[in-house]
């Protein structure tokens, strides 16, 4: 058997954190601490193989927010990155965002925000519940970026004017419609692009991941286009546009017309005045640990696809060899891929929808808005020639042959579409409130065929009988019953399952099986298994992912 | 670039920049009122040609040939490494020289009408008095745009208009000009305006790999610029710069618009724009764009204003080769018009009842609701190809719709929604020269003649 490519070339780390001091610019990685400096990137303090996920400036250097193995860490370092000091745990919570102001060590973590006071941390009236992503002052206040907060889980944006004591929302935007920037009452977000409390809400079609101001110019990213706009001028922004941008939630601009652009696939340093960009980690070896391959996929002619953290490959030979995929985005945060009646490869990624017509070699976005917004993308067919799109905010159907005209179906109401799949005539929906629903595309209404206490997303049709997966078990849904299908002998639960040429693949954290539907259901072990999977191809050549190497199963 | 103070018009002229030459020794840029070398920023005069009228540089086997061109003709001469003239050279008779190339024994000429080569000895005399042609159009077109030559033999010119057609075409010999294969031809008016191995860059179509063809720009470009590492052009007010492999740039100003010269001085992150406006050293990152003849003392009379409009009360609108000016007093002081292109290559100008100004120029159509205060370019989406070539027929309003003359056809849009243009089928795609609405205001009359009336 020929050795598969782990991609090694093509690993960059994921930045979490970047903090700007003066002339220091240090990064936190999947991949440990590094320090920018005169555009060279060095390795800093000793935190290889950790995985970062905040920084904050401090007196002395830092603080740290990191993992490693199964622990976490938070620690005060030197200008170095070496360790100072340990701080505390934050016990039930991890810090996904820090501050260091006014004598106060502050973290934001999943449930709230947290004060260092002694030896413990307290967890700040106001702010139960809150994921908060950045922390930073503005003026004289504490500023907290949520990601969710408040009953209904919205990103806002929570405001103290008393260091600490007491926090007020300020706004509240919608389902993961983060806030990027605040700034004298005009709000930068990620669907709603540049906006003010009372102004209308227009969706854009490129989502906004990052921006930072500078003297006299504000710039941002938003899908693959870096934008600066002067502020003596008022003529259209200056555009850069590179694949590699997409997605990237740092931007910082340096002196003599730098820009350094930094996500989750590495890092990049822009020359604003021709365009050049440098990357970062190039030659920095990355164990694989530290990226990413999120799924695989088949496509055409024996092809396989893989959408990672570090861009976008294809494979012609089962793995061996790989190219570069040429996309609009590098990063390809595949949910869903699906091929069009024309035989074009449609894909939803979280944050857009884009195409292939030639086999996945190249994919461009296709732009469109929808009403609601659809918050994120988490699943895609096509039911005859129209395009469905599941997501959070519910399912999307368009009109025939015009995939940019959506329509929201109410039949599935607001709720996170877990999966779809079409199948003949009919679309079976998968909810998150539980319910399967056989939505007619024609009518664009639906029946409700089963409810589930948790769940469901369908895998496979045959007839009007229906294979899904809902809180680690399979059932069947006909139109009489719902069955559970029995697993294989002493397994009690699976961690997923997915519709492959063989049927259907089943797996838990050590072993896999596939279920011989044909003859007698019962659940065939299947060789090569490793542990952990999480994606694997539907047909040849067959490759599986624990997220960090790629196997080959048979 | 302009203060907002008052001042006569001739205070803006800039001098026409003709060509400029980019080469390892430095870029030169030939103007009317001499040659200059860009110099860290700053335009340098090059003696003894200060004050004359350059119309062309190029390099020659020693050093550099140099074309001036004045009312009463043109002269060619053979200059040295440091510019210093050698010998004058004869231009071929009867002929326009429009661009220049040379090689290792000769000199090759582009006029009005054709390719012409010039043999030159050891000592870079001239063998003999005459020219060859080696190309000429059978149809008396044949204007040659440009011409290059890497290897002895071979040689690629784009031609403006080419027989039978009048359509452009980039023409390539590969045996010293025995032979000649007509490598594209292209649309109407679609002109090649850089090629290499792997792509052109043509007027309306942009950058396309070579063989495909691809769709039209919104405006067709003024200038281009191609390498095997880099490409950049310019369409409208915005220049479009990529290094391969790298991120695309795209920076928009109005001192852009209508340029003929573009060059990447990528190590110093800028760009060199020039052309009827002057030079301007453009640098995205900074967002800026400086005049590069500003602190220069020029002469009197450069450059040429086109044409003067009369707005309402009694304002006018003066469209020059360097800008866009107006005035409040009768054209005593002037102001540069807040437009988003400088220079209005503008032809025709009408106003429509509610008080708007449309101005057509020869590649967009502009609107000022603010008696020509500020001008907006409308982005126009015509709604079947061809593309308009040229707007420069006329402009004629009835009800609520504007006609605009073009180079291929009658095309209306209407005044609430002018973005969308559809052509005037009635029409055809014939050259409109003038337009014009019969005293009724019902009818269309169309280069001079009578013609049915409209139908909405």
């Amino acid at each position: 058997m020929n050795t598969i490519d782990q991609l090694h070339a093509f690993r960059r780390p994921e930045v979490k954190a970047v903090v700007h001091k003066g002339e220091d610019i240090w990064l936190g990685t999947s991949n440990g601490l590094y320090h920018l400096h005169h555009h060279v990137l060095n390795v800093c303090g000793d935190w290889h193989g950790h995985r970062i996920s905040a920084l904050a400036a401090s007196e002395s250097g830092l603080v740290v927010s990191a993992s490693y193995a199964k622990e976490t860490l938070l620690a005060v370092t030197d200008k170095q990155g070496n360790l100072i000091q340990r701080l505390p745990s934050l016990g039930q919570d991890n810090a996904k965002s820090l501050l260091v102001a006014k004598g106060q060590i502050l973290a934001g973590g999943k449930r709230g925000i947290y004060q260092l006071e002694g030896d413990k941390w307290q967890r700040l009236p106001d702010t139960q519940g809150a994921e908060v992503i950045g922390l930073t002052l503005r003026d004289e206040n504490y500023l907290a970026f949520c990601k969710k907060q408040g009953v209904n889980a919205h990103a806002g944006l929570l405001v103290s004017h008393d260091a600490g004591a007491h926090w007020q929302l300020e706004i509240e935007t919608g389902y993961h419609d983060a806030i990027i920037q605040a700034q004298d009452g005009r709000y930068l977000t990620r669907w709603r692009g540049p906006w003010r409390i009372g102004s209308s809400i227009r969706y854009q079609k490129r989502p906004f991941s990052a921006a930072c101001q500078g003297d006299n110019v504000n710039a941002w990213i938003t899908g693959n286009i870096l934008a600066c706009e002067f502020s003596d001028s008022k003529y259209d922004p200056l555009e850069l546009k590179d694949p590699r941008f997409a997605e990237a939630e740092h931007l910082l601009l340096l002196a003599k017309g730098f820009a350094l652009v930094a996500g989750i696939n590495g890092a990049f340093l822009v020359n604003l005045g021709n365009g050049q960009v440098q990357d970062l980690f190039a030659e920095h070896a990355i164990p694989d640990e530290a990226a990413r391959v999120k799924q695989l996929w088949s496509l055409e002619e024996g092809r396989t696809l893989a959408t990672t953290s570090f861009g976008t490959f294809f494979s012609d030979d089962g793995g061996t060899h790989w190219k570069v995929s040429s996309s609009e985005w590098a990063v390809l945060d595949a949910e869903g891929l699906t091929m069009s009646p024309e035989g074009a490869w449609y894909m939803a990624t979280q944050r857009g929808l884009f195409s292939s017509w030639d086999n996945g070699e190249s994919w461009s976005q296709v732009k469109f808005t929808t009403t609601p917004h659809f918050a994120e993308l988490t699943a895609i067919a096509f039911i005859g020639n129209r395009l469905a799109l599941g997501s959070k905010s519910g399912l999307f159907l368009s009109d025939a042959d015009q995939p940019k005209q959506l329509r929201w179906i109410s039949c599935v109401g607001n709720t996170t579409v877990k999966g779809l799949l079409a199948k003949d005539n009919s679309l079976w929906v998968g909810t998150e409130d539980g319910r399967l629903l056989e939505v007619n595309a024609e009518t664009e209404t639906g029946i409700m065929r089963a409810v589930f206490q948790h769940p469901c997303r369908p895998l496979a049709a045959a007839g009007s009988v229906v294979t899904l997966l809902s809180a680690k078990q399979l059932f069947r849904v006909s139109p009489k019953e719902v069955q559970a299908v029995k697993l294989p002998d002493t397994v009690h639960e699976i961690q997923d399952a997915a519709c492959t040429d063989l049927g259907l693949v089943a797996w838990n954290k050590h072993h896999g099986w596939v279920l011989n539907a044909a003859t007698d259901m019962t659940w065939l072990p299947i060789k090569h298994w490793i542990t952990g999977v999480k994606s694997i191809s539907s047909s040849t050549p067959r490759l599986l992912t624990d997220r960090i190497k790629i196997g080959a199963w048979s | 670039m302009y203060s907002n103070m008052h001042h006569s018009l001739a205070s803006f002229e800039r001098p026409r920049v003709n060509c400029v030459l980019a080469v390892p020794a430095g870029v030169f840029l030939a103007t009317e009122i001499g040659l200059f070398q860009l110099i860290n920023g700053q335009l340098n005069a090059i003696s003894p040609w200060d004050q004359q009228p350059v119309h062309l540089v190029a390099v020659s086997p020693q050093g550099y040939l140099l074309l001036l061109e004045t009312a009463s003709g043109q002269k060619l001469y053979l200059c040295n490494a440091q510019w210093q003239v050698e010998a004058e050279l004869p231009c071929p008779p009867g002929e326009k020289i429009q661009c220049l190339h040379s090689q290792t024994q000769c000199v090759l000429a582009g006029t009005q009408r054709g390719i012409f080569r010039l043999l030159l000895n050891t000592d870079n005399r001239p063998k003999a008095d005459s020219w060859q042609c080696l190309f000429k159009d059978t149809g008396g077109w044949g204007e040659v745009l440009w011409i290059h030559s890497d290897h002895p033999e071979q040689i690629q010119a784009s031609i403006k208009k080419l027989s039978p057609d009048a359509k452009p075409a980039l023409l390539e010999t590969r045996d010293d000009g025995t032979s000649w294969k007509v490598a594209a031809s292209v649309d109407y008016q679609d002109l090649v305006l850089a090629v290499n191995d792997q792509f052109w860059i043509s007027r309306w179509k942009g950058r396309c790999q070579r063989h495909f063809t691809g769709g039209y720009k919104k405006h067709p470009l003024t200038a281009a610029w191609l390498s095997t590492k880099d490409w950049a052009l310019l369409e409208g007010n915005t220049l479009e710069y990529q290094q391969d492999g790298q991120a695309t740039l795209s920076f928009t100003h109005p001192l852009l618009a209508e340029a003929k010269w573009l060059y990447p001085l990528p190590q110093e992150s800028a760009f060199l724009v020039a052309g009827m406006q002057g030079a301007f050293l453009v640098e995205p990152a900074k967002g800026a764009v400086s005049d590069l003849f500003a602190d220069m003392i020029l002469p009197d009379g450069l450059g040429e204003l086109r044409q003067v409009f009369e707005l309402d009360d009694g304002v006018r609108l003066a469209v020059a080769s360097f800008g866009t000016f107006r005035s409040e007093d009768s054209g005593i002081t002037w102001k540069p018009a807040d437009a988003e292109w400088s220079v209005l290559n503008a032809k025709h100008l009408i106003r429509s009842d509610d008080g708007r100004w449309w101005l057509s120029c020869r590649s967009a159509l502009f609107v000022s609701d603010d008696n020509g205060q500020s001008w907006r370019c409308v982005k126009l989406k015509l709604e079947q190809m061809p593309h308009y070539a040229e707007l420069c027929g006329g402009l004629a309003i009835i009800d609520e719709h504007l006609f605009i003359g073009s180079k291929t056809g009658v095309l209306a849009t209407h005044l609430n929604n002018p973005k969308y243009l559809s052509r005037v089928d009635a029409f055809g795609r014939q050259a409109i020269r003038t337009l014009s609405t019969s005293p009724d205001s019902r009818q269309l009359l169309v280069n001079d003649e009578k013609q049915t009336e409209k139908t909405s």
